[in-house]
C-alpha cells in the first residue's frame, strides 16, 4: 500500500525540515504528557506505597478498585471532566475547558490508577522482603514508604513508562476536554485523528510514525537505565 | 517540600491556566473545519483585528448545546431552523448570515444507483433506497444531517428503518463519514467545501448537485451576555463584525481549493 | 566498676500461628552477662522465640526487658541480625546511614564509617550492598545492628555457611560487646561455637524450653533425652 511509503517519506520530510507546526504539536504533547505523568507520580507513588504496607480491613477492596480503575475508558473520563469543567458545571468558573490544563487533569485521572496500582504490586513484594527489618528497627511507616520508593526506583521506572505509554497514546479524553484547537490544544494523537478525518492519510500516518519513534526512544531510554541499574547491582 | 514547590512553579509557568483576554472560543462544526475555512481566514482575521480565535469543532447539535452551556463566545453553524430557535430562546440577540455553499451527493464512479440520471436529489435518494445501495449518514444532528433528513422526508422514505442495513449512521464528523462512505463504496451527502478539500477521494466524485434543496446557509451568532455572563462580548462582536464586513466577505470569497471557490459571502442579505 | 546487667524475663509465653502451637509456656529468666546460646533441632521454635522477643510476633504471656514490658520503647533498645541478611538496595555505607540518620545519632556519617571499620568493610563503603559476599553481607548487618547501641542483640545463625574470616570478625565483636554489657542472644547449630563463646545455653525442642543451663554443665550432663541425642549428633524424635 503506497500510503505507507508515502507516509515514511512525509515523516522524514517533517522531521528534517523542522516543520514548525510539528514542533509545536510535539512540544504540547510532551508538555501535557509530562505534566500529567508528574502529577500522577506525585499522587500515585505514595498511594501505592501506602497501600503496599498498610493492613487495614478494607485494604484489598481498595486495591481491587484501584486495579479496575486502570481500565477506565478514556472517553468516559474525558466526558466526566468535561461536564465538571464546562461553564455550566461546578468548576466552570475556573475557565479551564479547552485548555492544556484540562487535558492534564483528564490524563492524570487516567494515569493515577496505573501508577498507584502497579507501584503497589511492586512495593508489596518489597514489603515482604523488608518488613521484618523495618519493624525490628521501629521505622515509622511514612519513613518506610519513602525508603521503599527509593529502593524500588528501577522497577518504578517501568511503572512510569506504563503511565507514559497511556498518556502519549491517549486521544479520547484530551480531544473532548481540549477541543483539538489549533496551536492551543492540538497534540500528536488528536492531530492524527484530525488529519485522518480530513482524508490526509499519509500525513496522519507520518505523524503516527513520529509518535512511534518518540515512544520507542523513551522505551529504550528506560531499558538503558535499568541496564545501568543491573550493572550496579541495584535491581 | 522543595519538590512540590518546583512542580507548582513549572506548572504555572508552562500552563495556560485560562484563555488570554484577546481570544474567544467559537463553537463550530466539523464540516466547516474540515473544509479548511478556519485555517484560511483566521490568520487574516488576526492580522486585521489582533484577535486569537479558538475553534472547537464538533457536530452542529453539540456546538449549539455547548453554546447554550456557555462554553463558548460565538456560535458559527449551518442549520437555519435551530439557529432561529437559538435566537428566539434568547441565547443570542441576532443571527447574522455570512456565507453559503451547497451540499453535494457523492458516490463511487460506477454509480450503482444511477443517480446522475435523476432529475432532482429527491429522486436520487429514492433510487438509492429502492436499490438498497449503501448510504453513509452523519447521524449526529449536524447541519448536514438535518439537510439529509429533510430530503429523506420529502422522498417519503423512513431511512431509520434501514439503519444498520444499507443506511449506515456513523455518528461522526463530515470527514470521518466520507472516509466511511469511500471505505464501503456507498453514497453520502457532503457539503461541497469539505468534499473539495478532502484528500482521500479515491475513485469517488460528485454524482448529483445543483438542486435548490441542497442550498447550505452559514450564520454566526454572538452568544448573549444575559444568558452567559462570562461571554467575551466585545471581542466576540469584533469577530462577527469582521465576518460580515466587506473585508471579511471578500476574504471568504477568496478562499479557493484546487481553483474552486468553496464559500460565497451573502452577509448583505441580512 | 558498675556494670549494667541486661535481663530478659519471659513468663508463660505462648505463640500460636494458624491454630498451631509454635511456642508453649516458655518460662525463663536470662540474667547472665555473657552470651546466651539457643540451640535445638530444626522446627524447635528457636527463631520464633527470638522473633517474639523482638516484637515481630503476636504472643500471649509476658516478656520483660530490665523489668519493662515488651513495647516499641524496649524494641528500640534491641537489634536483630536475621538468618538471611536483609539489605537495602543501596551502597554499603548508605545501608548503615539509613538507620543512624533515622535514629538521629550524632555525627551519624562518622559513626557509620566507624562501624564499617569495626566489621572490616571500610574498603567497600561505596559498593552496592547486594554485590557483597555472604560473609560481608552479614558483617554489614551486624554493623547496622550495632549502630543503635542496643542493650539486647539477637542473632539467628549469623555465621552459618560463612567464610572463616567473617565468622572470626563477628565472633570477636560479639565477645567484646558482651563484655561491655550488651546482652547477646545467639541461635546456633555449631556446638563448637557454643563451647567457644557461650556462657549459658537454652535447649529447645517442640516449642518448649527443654533445658536451660550453663554451657559447661550442659555439655557435661544433659537432663533430657532430647538434649542427649542432640549433643551426640543424633536425630531427635
Amino acid at each position: 500500500m503506497d500510503v505507507f511509503g508515502d507516509a515514511f517519506a512525509k515523516s522524514f520530510n517533517l522531521i528534517f525540515s523542522f516543520d514548525k507546526d510539528l514542533i509545536e504539536i510535539l512540544y504540547l504533547s510532551a508538555k501535557v504528557s509530562f505534566l500529567s505523568l508528574l502529577i500522577s507520580c506525585i499522587i500515585g507513588f505514595p498511594l501505592g506505597a501506602f497501600l503496599a504496607i498498610s493492613k487495614f480491613p478494607l485494604r484489598n477492596v481498595i486495591i481491587g478498585f484501584l486495579n479496575s480503575l486502570m481500565g477506565l475508558p478514556p472517553v468516559v473520563v474525558g466526558l466526566i471532566v468535561y461536564l465538571y469543567l464546562s461553564r455550566s458545571g461546578p468548576f466552570g468558573f475556573l475557565g479551564l475547558l479547552y485548555t492544556p490544563t484540562a487535558m492534564i487533569i483528564a490524563q492524570s485521572i487516567l494515569i493515577i490508577p496505573i501508577i498507584g496500582s502497579l507501584s503497589c504490586q511492586i512495593l508489596e513484594d518489597l514489603d515482604r522482603e523488608y518488613k521484618d527489618l523495618f519493624r525490628s528497627f521501629v521505622v515509622k511507616p511514612t519513613h518506610a514508604m519513602s525508603a521503599y520508593l527509593y529502593d524500588a526506583r528501577y522497577s518504578l521506572f517501568t511503572v512510569i513508562l506504563a503511565g507514559f505509554g497511556r498518556a502519549v497514546s491517549e486521544v479520547g479524553a484530551v480531544i473532548i476536554v481540549g477541543g483539538n484547537i489549533d496551536h492551543l490544544t492540538r497534540v500528536m494523537t488528536t492531530a492524527i485523528a484530525l488529519e485522518t478525518s480530513k482524508g490526509e492519510l499519509s500525513l496522519a500516518m507520518a505523524l503516527g510514525i513520529i509518535l512511534l519513534l518518540v515512544s520507542l526512544s523513551v522505551n529504550f531510554f528506560v531499558v538503558w537505565i535499568k541496564y545501568l541499574g543491573k550493572a550496579k547491582g541495584y535491581v | 517540600m522543595k519538590i512540590t514547590m518546583l512542580i507548582l512553579f513549572i506548572f504555572c509557568c508552562l500552563n495556560n491556566l485560562a484563555h488570554s483576554k484577546d481570544s474567544i472560543i467559537v463553537q463550530s462544526t466539523t464540516s466547516t473545519k474540515n473544509s479548511g475555512f478556519y485555517d484560511f481566514i483566521l490568520p487574516k482575521l488576526k492580522k486585521d483585528t489582533g484577535i486569537n480565535i479558538h475553534v472547537v469543532a464538533v457536530g452542529t447539535g453539540a456546538a449549539i448545546k455547548n453554546a447554550m452551556n456557555c462554553d463558548g463566545d460565538v456560535l458559527l453553524v449551518h442549520s437555519p431552523k435551530r439557529e432561529i430557535k437559538f435566537v428566539n430562546d434568547g441565547f443570542s440577540k441576532k443571527r447574522n448570515k455570512i456565507m453559503y455553499n451547497d451540499f453535494v451527493l457523492v458516490g463511487p464512479s460506477i454509480d450503482p444507483a444511477k443517480v446522475t440520471e435523476q432529475k432532482n436529489v429527491i429522486g436520487a435518494f429514492k433510487e438509492i433506497a429502492k436499490n438498497k445501495i449503501l448510504f453513509a449518514s452523519r447521524g449526529d444532528n449536524s447541519g448536514t444531517h438535518s439537510k439529509e433528513k429533510i430530503i429523506w422526508e420529502k422522498s417519503g422514505i423512513v431511512s431509520q428503518l434501514y439503519s444498520g442495513k444499507w443506511y449506515r449512521e456513523t455518528g461522526s464528523g463530515m470527514g470521518t463519514t466520507i472516509n466511511v462512505a469511500i471505505g464501503m463504496g456507498g453514497y453520502t451527502l457532503a457539503d461541497r467545501a469539505t468534499w473539495i478539500k478532502f484528500a482521500n477521494k479515491r475513485d469517488f466524485k460528485v454524482l448529483f448537485q445543483g438542486d435548490e434543496i441542497l442550498f447550505n446557509q452559514y450564520a454566526v451568532m454572538l452568544i448573549s451576555k444575559s444568558k452567559c455572563p462570562t461571554v467575551k462580548s466585545e471581542t466576540g462582536k469584533k469577530f462577527v463584525d469582521w465576518l460580515i464586513s466587506n473585508r471579511g466577505q471578500k476574504t471568504i470569497n477568496s478562499y479557493k481549493v484546487k481553483g474552486k471557490q468553496l464559500f460565497f459571502g451573502n452577509a448583505n442579505n441580512n | 566498676m558498675f556494670e549494667k546487667k541486661n535481663i530478659i524475663e519471659i513468663i508463660d509465653l505462648d505463640l500460636a500461628k494458624q491454630s498451631e502451637l509454635i511456642l508453649r509456656k516458655i518460662n525463663i529468666n536470662i540474667k547472665s552477662s555473657g552470651i546466651t546460646f539457643i540451640v535445638g533441632p530444626n522446627g524447635a521454635g528457636k527463631t520464633q522465640l527470638v522473633r517474639s522477643l523482638n516484637g515481630l510476633e503476636k504472643i500471649k504471656g509476658s516478656v520483660k526487658f530490665n523489668n519493662e514490658e515488651l513495647s516499641k520503647k524496649t524494641i528500640l533498645n534491641q537489634s536483630f541480625v536475621f538468618q538471611e541478611p536483609i539489605l537495602l538496595k543501596r551502597s554499603v555505607l548508605e545501608n548503615v546511614i539509613f538507620f543512624t540518620k533515622y535514629r538521629k545519632i550524632k555525627n551519624y556519617i562518622k559513626k557509620s564509617k566507624e562501624l564499617l571499620k569495626l566489621v572490616k568493610l571500610e574498603k567497600f563503603m561505596d559498593k552496592p550492598a547486594l554485590t557483597l559476599s555472604g560473609g560481608e553481607k552479614q558483617r554489614l548487618a551486624l554493623a547496622r545492628a550495632l549502630s543503635t547501641t542496643p542493650d539486647f542483640l539477637f542473632l539467628d545463625e549469623p555465621t552459618a555457611h560463612l567464610d572463616a574470616l567473617s565468622t572470626n570478625i563477628i565472633e570477636k565483636i560479639l565477645l567484646k560487646i558482651s563484655k561491655n554489657g550488651t546482652k547477646v542472644l545467639f541461635i546456633s547449630h555449631d556446638i563448637n561455637q557454643v563451647k567457644r563463646l557461650g556462657e549459658d545455653i537454652i535447649f529447645m525442642h517442640k516449642g518448649k524450653v527443654q533445658e536451660f543451663n550453663k554451657v559447661k554443665s550442659f555439655f557435661k550432663r544433659q537432663k533430657s533425652i532430647y538434649a542427649k541425642s542432640f549433643v551426640e549428633g543424633k536425630i531427635i524424635i
